[in-house]
């Protein structure tokens, strides 16, 4: 496994074409509804962009911030958080701390200079195969017009 | 400042003498006789060590919490409490508002000799030794500083944000100063696994410094003691403030100010709003 250190000098020094570049997208995504979203979009052989390297996590209250940087560090270009519509946690209220945590690392974000539009969030329910597919779409698209994330 | 030091001294006999409290925290001149440095007074007859004046900026709370702390040391058996008499700036009782309400602590456990600006505080010092003048020439320059950086392009605030990042040696005392950062393990420390890698290159100070300014989200009590000690002189305080200012427009809540009302981060209202969320 590559430190970080060789991450950052990799990426550094890769050159990137633009005509062939395609964001790496880390998503987070509860197991109870985003997970079996996107499982569904599968079975209902919908076409999404190949960008998002799935992790599955048992709600989006257990996304700790630090999983996000580490992304970034790691060298995703944008990171997707998605979980239960609200009223709808598998925990009650985990996806309602998550709302309150990711806002304001958006903000943190913003402060020091990363677009935090590389930061998204959707609510994706079991049943919305198809709206998975649009979330990604829709990230993809933001995070490429982007650009890659540098050091 | 004098009739400041005066109260501290009076009140730390009494207390001493009475046996109300076991030890003093306070400042005491340093050994450049210019710069203050605490000081733990356990005697009655040592009293005359205490001073205050306006370089007296560290924020005493960082005695009371952690491993080591005056009041949740785990070295110490329970029937062995220390009693704290602690000499408070406003940012302290702030702090110590929001320390209460983490639990880290009971009210009981310590007298306050509270020096206040006349900024809201949640909190009624036991005893109050004296007042000063609210700095608000430091809260202008934070003002100006960050308006500055928000007229800037993301791109410019990165490269500012990265030059500042980059002096970084990850000598944590930032860490070390703050009364909020009080996890028997730091995250910082950790190596299994080792989320925040040691070495101090860009990233690895990047994860740092923001993990700690989110751990700092809706706590922080603004008193600016890691951007005083800073080594290398990065502006933390800036970030501090500016998700302190963060979180009152997002949430309404200022830690410190209001004892009963639950931490933003530890909370959530079903209607809160989040436009991004697709």
């Amino acid at each position: 496994m590559l430190s970080s250190n060789q991450v950052e000098t990799l990426s550094a020094s890769e050159g990137v074409d633009p005509s062939t570049w395609e964001p790496r997208i880390f998503a987070f995504l509860c197991n109870w509804c985003s997970y079996v979203g996107a499982d569904l979009a599968g079975t209902s052989r919908l076409i999404y962009p190949a960008t998002v390297r799935i992790i599955r996590l048992p709600c989006t209250g257990r996304v700790d911030p630090m999983f996000i940087l580490r992304s970034f560090q790691r060298g995703a270009d944008g990171v997707l958080v998605s979980g239960c519509h609200p009223g709808d946690c598998h925990y009650s209220k985990g996806n309602f701390y998550a709302r309150r945590r990711m806002l304001m690392f958006r903000k943190l974000l913003a402060f020091v200079g990363i677009d935090p539009r590389r930061l998204q969030m959707s609510w994706v329910s079991a049943s919305e195969g198809s709206k998975w597919a649009q979330v990604v779409t829709d990230v993809t698209n933001e995070v490429k017009a982007l650009g890659p994330l540098r050091a | 400042m004098e009739a400041i030091t005066e109260n501290i001294r009076r009140e730390a006999r009494r207390l001493l003498q009475e046996e109300a409290v076991d030890v003093v925290i306070g400042y005491q001149p340093g050994w450049d006789g210019v710069q203050p440095v605490p000081v733990f007074v356990d005697q009655a007859a040592e009293v005359d060590k205490l001073v205050y004046n306006e370089r007296c900026t560290h924020n005493l709370a960082k005695y009371l919490v952690g491993r080591e702390g005056y009041l949740t040391s785990r070295f110490r058996p329970s029937d062995q409490i220390v009693r704290v008499a602690l000499v408070a700036l406003p940012a302290t009782l702030r702090a110590i508002v929001a320390l209460l309400r983490e639990y880290q602590f009971d009210r009981a456990d310590l007298i306050l000799l509270g020096i206040v600006d006349g900024t809201p505080v949640g909190i009624e010092p036991d005893v109050e030794v004296g007042r000063i003048a609210a700095d608000t020439a430091k809260e202008e320059q934070i003002r100006a500083q960050t308006e500055e950086l928000d007229g800037m392009s993301l791109a410019e605030r990165r490269e500012w944000w990265r030059e500042q990042f980059s002096k970084c040696i990850r000598c944590y005392a930032c860490r070390q100063v703050c009364p909020f950062c009080y996890c028997e393990q730091c995250i910082a420390d950790e190596n299994q696994p080792q989320w925040i890698e040691r070495s101090p290159s860009l990233w690895n100070n990047m994860g740092w410094n923001l993990i700690r300014a989110y751990h700092l989200t809706g706590r922080c009590s603004g008193c600016g003691e890691c951007d005083r000690v800073c080594p290398v002189e990065i502006p933390l305080r800036l970030i501090n403030s500016r998700m302190l200012d963060e979180v009152e427009a997002a949430f309404g809540f200022v830690p410190g100010r209001d004892p009963d009302a639950e931490p933003a981060l530890a909370a959530f209202q079903p209607g809160d709003t989040a436009g991004f969320i697709r």
